[in-house]
């Protein structure tokens, strides 16, 4: 339906994402077995998306506790719902949704808790962009290097995180709509204008 | 300029390529596309290198060490089940303790009931920590609280709640509630405005001012609005969303902490609120419906001999104090033996007069 729209380099075919890319294949399968009883399996597929998983929530809230005990949660309630749980279209997607939304529901009961001592946003979210190696291989002068920064600590908390997630956890549109709870659309034009904004720069 | 890097970025199947998440068709479609000319080739070189090097790397805990974290909690989790399991009979001699207690002390409350809550006008008026009091109401027995402010609670048999002592001046109230009460909020009006909040197992019901019943039962809450508006909301895990729904009145709501969804229907709201009172009325209800309201109030078990009669839809008005007074209306509505022995209701076919059996 969108799909063709979204997809959207003129001049491309449309193609179609992996069927059964090595990882992908193997977090379905893990997961099965996760839901039929199975406590290796939990493990495997624990420690499969420990690092990504951790790498995102850390951007949400930098508080290394929260994330971990956060990680701990979602695996913990897939574990004890395992009976009522069906398989996700895609796994990954399903485990970052849950975690951006056990970290989100923290942030907001410590918000109301300490209203004073605001330290967190809600909508918060730090790319952790490494400058240095994004100078370096888009060969950006010194006074270009300076404007980038800027522009990416202008981009929105959302736009940062959208990049995030497709450039660095390779998300489909499809996923990052999941994940953001947003329409497929919508992840386009948010993905839209923070490339845009960022476009001087690559393209240079 | 054709394919700029910034509109290649926005393909999932250039960044997949990228990512080394691509399928096999588009490894070789990107594949020929690289090696069509050198500018290509630079893109897909340089988006390499952005994609994968283009972000700080987070010091990670070592997920081995997470995961045994993990399993404690998994292990431990399943010893309290097996203690669960063979405890709970004795928790519940534990409620009918504590029922017991809550009972005397109801006894000795009960005349002054009425009267306890109204004192809060000489309350100071500042961040006071609240006091709690459980009511606990046994078979057959309705109580209600009156609060200051015009307020009133009634709690319907068989029930648990907690709830404030006294009405403080704060910006909300809470109740928790196990079984059915009516309630009867008086909205104040800004700045004094404050929220009312009934929580159950399955969620909470938050309100400004209005009149509507909640009842919970093992499975679900079901909240029937009478008047004004109240919004539910049930609270999300991690793996499932939160739900919210804001009720408008002459509807009913039901939900658990497991349904994907808060179900809402129009109802006729006194068949569901009118146990508060000394009537009780059916509007179309089916019979099953009634029963269930019969074995919550007078904890009766009630057996239907002809199972077709469950789905008969009854419309009436029953005096609702007395259960024997209420089994013989519902007799000749039924036109079906009723007959009680100690705690079972049997509900039967009606025997031919006359005829011998």
């Amino acid at each position: 339906m969108q799909q063709s729209k979204l997809n959207i380099v003129p001049g491309f075919k449309k193609m179609e994402p992996a069927k059964s890319t090595y990882h992908k294949f193997d977090l379905k399968n893990l997961w099965e077995k996760v839901l039929s009883g199975d406590k290796d399996a939990l493990g495997r597929l624990f420690n499969q998306c420990f690092d990504s998983l951790y790498g995102y929530g850390y951007r949400i809230t930098p508080d290394s506790e929260n994330v971990r005990d956060a990680i701990q949660e979602i695996f913990f309630q897939v574990w004890k719902y395992r009976k009522n749980l069906s398989v996700p279209d895609s796994v990954e997607a399903y485990l970052f949704i849950s975690l951006r939304r056990e970290l989100l529901n923290k942030k907001k009961a410590s918000q109301r808790r300490d209203d004073i001592d605001n330290k967190y946003y809600l909508e918060e979210f730090d790319a952790l962009i490494s400058y240095n190696n994004w100078n370096e291989i888009l060969n950006l002068e010194e006074e270009d290097s300076k404007k980038l920064k800027r522009s990416i600590e202008n981009l929105t908390p959302r736009q940062r995180e959208v990049i995030y997630l497709k450039f660095y956890e390779g998300f489909s549109t499809e996923e990052l709509s999941q994940i953001l709870d947003l329409h497929a659309q919508s992840i386009y034009n948010l993905v839209f204008s923070a490339i845009n904004q960022l476009r001087f720069f690559l393209d240079n | 300029m054709p394919n700029q890097f910034s509109k290649l970025l926005m393909d999932d199947s250039f960044v997949r390529f990228l990512k080394g998440k691509a399928s096999k068709e588009e490894v070789a479609y990107w594949t020929d596309w690289m090696q069509a000319n050198s500018h290509n080739a630079q893109s897909i070189e340089k988006g390499k290198k952005l994609l994968n090097k283009g972000t700080l790397n987070v010091p990670k805990p070592n997920s081995n060490d997470e995961f045994n974290r993990l399993l404690k909690r998994i292990e431990s989790q399943d010893e309290i089940k097996s203690i669960k399991k063979s405890r709970n009979r004795s928790r519940n001699l534990v409620w009918v303790t504590m029922a017991a207690a809550i009972s005397l002390l109801l006894l000795t409350g009960y005349l002054a009931r009425n009267s306890f809550l109204q004192n809060s006008a000489t309350e100071p008026v500042q961040a006071v920590s609240i006091e709690y009091k459980e009511f606990e109401t046994e078979t057959g027995q309705k109580t209600t609280v009156q609060y200051s402010d015009g307020s009133s609670i009634t709690l319907n048999a068989n029930s648990k709640m907690r709830l404030p002592q006294r009405m403080v001046e704060t910006d909300t109230m809470q109740v928790w509630l196990e079984g059915e009460a009516l309630f009867n909020i008086t909205r104040k009006e800004a700045p004094k405005s404050r929220t009312f909040i009934v929580h159950t197992p399955d969620g909470s019901i938050s309100v400004l001012g209005t009149r509507f019943s909640v009842y919970t039962t093992r499975d679900q809450s079901q909240v029937v609005l009478t008047e004004g508006s109240v919004k539910i909301s049930v609270q999300g895990e991690a793996i499932k969303p939160g739900l919210e729904y804001i009720m408008t009145p002459g509807e009913k709501a039901l939900f658990s902490q497991r349904s994907e969804n808060i179900q809402v229907e129009q109802v006729n709201t006194e068949v569901y609120t009118s146990w508060a009172g000394s009537n009780l009325v059916l509007d179309n209800t089916p019979l099953s419906d009634l029963i269930s309201r019969i074995e919550f109030t007078y904890d009766v078990e009630v057996d239907v001999e002809d199972q077709t009669l469950l789905d008969k839809k009854l419309t009436g008005r029953f005096n609702n104090s007395d259960l024997n007074f209420l089994l013989s209306g519902l007799s000749k509505m039924l036109e079906a033996d009723i007959d009680q022995q100690e705690q079972t209701v049997y509900i039967k076919e009606k025997t031919d007069s006359g005829s011998t059996e």
